[in-house]
C-alpha cells in the first residue's frame, strides 16, 4: 500500500517536471514560419535567427507585437538595437530595465540634461572618429 | 482464569501445533508464505522517492541503488533546466520595458555595463 503511494509520488513528480521542462525543449520557430511583421521587425537577426535558442526566440517574438505602432524613428532604432540586445545575459537585460525604470522616474528636466549630456559625449566620439580622416583629406589637398 | 502466556510459550504451542498439522496441509501453508514472501519483495523494490511528510529520501537496497541515483539526477537536471528556462522567459511588463529601451532616443549602452 504504502510502497504503491510511494510510486504514485515519484510518477507525479516526474510528470510534473517533464511538463515544467517540455517548453526548455520545444523545437525553434525557423525564420521562413514568420510572419511578414515579425520578419520585418527582426530583420536585423535573419541570418542568425535559426540558430537562436528557443527561449531567445520566443523572447524576441513577443517584441514584434508592438512593432506595428512604432513610429519609424522607433522602427529605426529597433533595428540598429536588436542584435546587441539580443547578445545580452539575461542579468545585463534586468540591469538594463532597472536602470531605465529608475531613469524613467527622475524630474523631466533631470532626463533632459542626462539626455544632453549623452549626446554631448556621443557628438564629441564622432568628431574623434572622424579626426584622422578630416586630418588625412587636409593634408592630400595641401599636398597639391 | 486463564493465566497470560509469555511468547516463549505461544512459540512452543505453535511449535507442537505444527507438528501435528497433516503434510499436505503444512506443504500448502508453505507454499502459501512463500507466496506472500515473494509478494512482499516485489513490492519493497518499487521505486520509492518520497517517504512521509513528502521528505525525499532513499531506501538503500544494492539492487535498486542506480535506479534511484538515476532518477534523482534525471529530476534534478529537469528541475534545473526548466527552472533555468522560466527564468528566461519574462513577462509582459519587461517586453514593455524592452521596446521602450529599444526604442529610447538614449543609445542602450547607457543602460547596459
Amino acid at each position: 500500500m504504502r510502497s504503491r503511494s510511494h510510486k504514485t509520488l515519484s510518477g507525479g513528480i516526474l510528470l510534473l517536471a517533464s511538463l515544467l521542462a517540455l517548453p526548455a525543449f520545444s523545437a525553434v520557430t525557423p525564420w521562413a514560419s514568420l510572419s511578414p511583421v515579425q520578419r520585418e521587425a527582426l530583420t536585423p537577426l535573419a541570418s542568425q535567427w535559426d540558430t537562436l535558442p528557443e527561449n531567445q526566440q520566443q523572447k524576441l517574438l513577443a517584441l514584434t507585437k508592438r512593432y506595428p505602432q512604432l513610429t519609424a524613428e522607433q522602427k529605426q532604432r529597433m533595428h540598429s538595437r536588436i542584435e546587441a540586445w539580443s547578445k545580452l545575459t539575461h542579468e545585463q537585460r534586468v540591469q538594463a530595465r532597472q536602470k531605465y525604470t529608475a531613469f524613467s522616474k527622475l524630474p523631466p528636466d533631470k532626463r533632459e540634461e542626462v539626455k544632453h549630456m549623452v549626446r554631448q559625449q556621443e557628438a564629441e566620439k564622432k568628431a574623434a572618429a572622424n579626426a584622422p580622416v578630416a586630418a588625412g583629406e587636409a593634408a592630400t589637398t595641401t599636398s597639391k | 482464569m486463564n493465566t497470560p502466556l509469555n511468547p516463549e510459550e505461544i512459540r512452543q504451542l505453535l511449535n507442537r501445533s505444527a507438528e501435528r498439522i497433516e503434510p499436505s496441509v503444512l506443504s500448502k501453508l508453505t507454499e502459501a508464505r512463500s507466496r506472500a514472501l515473494a509478494a512482499q519483495k516485489v513490492a519493497a523494490i518499487a521505486p520509492t522517492l518520497a517517504g512521509e511528510k513528502f521528505v525525499a529520501y532513499f531506501r538503500p537496497q544494492e539492487d535498486h541503488r542506480l535506479l534511484y541515483l538515476g532518477m534523482a539526477l534525471i529530476l534534478i537536471l529537469t528541475l534545473f533546466s526548466s527552472t533555468s528556462y522560466w527564468e528566461q522567459i519574462s513577462g509582459p511588463d519587461d517586453d514593455e520595458l524592452d521596446i521602450a529601451i529599444l526604442t529610447d532616443e538614449l543609445p542602450i549602452e547607457v543602460y547596459v555595463d
